[in-house]
């Protein structure tokens, strides 16, 4: 299963893309139960698609919350399209998900 | 006769080489940028913020961005940001905080495919200011709310 959850809806002629990641985003500077630092481990870089063409990507650091959450707007849209995200992170793994406008 | 030919080819393949170095370094720019490992990792604003600008000159976006930050925090580890800008050429949206260990939060690239928006939450470690900047490939657009944060989560 992804680690994506991603949304895609059309009105008029907008795409509102949502999406919740399940990622820790750990900063490197929490400890766990037995006080150990739980190593740095998050999402550097993450990808959206418009019909398989890059139409916005991001740089993030630490600062961005756990279980990342992020909304934005694809221009031009249309029943059928499709819309890709995908994200890596500083241990380079990777994932992504993928749906179709309906 | 050979050595004419030789040349014309010479000048031609010159040619190929450099329209391939060029779209693959301006491809490489657009669809790639690479991740800006010093930018994220030092802990002063000052330095992050001029390792973003690019030598780019900064100027109020009060009339240009609209950013939607609560007043106050319940928690550090979730505030909700929201960054809507109207410039037309915006390229850039990046997103720091003053008072965390390591400021540079964000930075998110639009090539006018999408809004120039978005949504998303933050941690914050402490009541500090938060700066937004848009860049339009000629200058930076800067916009700074406080946020008073009631229980710090980094």
């Amino acid at each position: 299963m992804s680690s994506i959850r991603l949304r895609a809806t059309l009105k008029e002629n907008k795409i509102t893309v949502k999406m919740i990641i399940d990622h820790p985003m750990d900063t490197g500077r929490k400890k766990d139960a037995d006080g150990n630092l739980i190593p740095k481990h998050f999402i550097k870089k993450l990808y959206c698609y418009h019909n398989d063409s890059l139409v916005m990507d991001a740089d993030w650091g630490t600062g961005i919350s756990r279980k990342p959450y992020l909304k934005l707007f694809i221009n031009d849209g249309k029943a059928g399209d499709t819309v890709k995200i995908s994200w890596e992170d500083n241990l380079n793994k990777s994932d992504q998900a993928q749906t179709t406008i309906k | 006769m050979d050595n004419k030919l030789n040349r014309r080819d010479f000048i031609k393949y010159i040619g190929v080489a450099g329209a391939y170095l060029i779209s693959t370094l301006y491809g490489i720019k657009n669809t790639y940028a690479t991740w800006k490992e010093k930018a994220f990792n030092t802990d002063s604003l000052d330095s992050a913020i001029n390792l973003i600008k690019d030598n780019k000159n900064i100027v109020s976006g009060e009339n240009e961005i609209e950013v939607k930050l609560p007043d106050i925090a319940e928690t550090g580890g979730k505030v909700p940001i929201e960054v809507k800008s109207s410039i037309k050429e915006t390229q850039t949206i990046t997103i720091f905080v003053e008072g965390n260990p390591l400021p540079l939060i964000s930075s998110f690239r639009f090539n006018g495919k999408t809004e120039p928006y978005i949504s998303t939450f933050m941690k914050m470690q402490q009541t500090s200011n938060v700066i937004v900047m848009v860049d339009d490939g000629k200058k930076v657009y800067q916009i700074i709310k406080k946020v008073n944060v009631a229980a710090g989560g980094c």
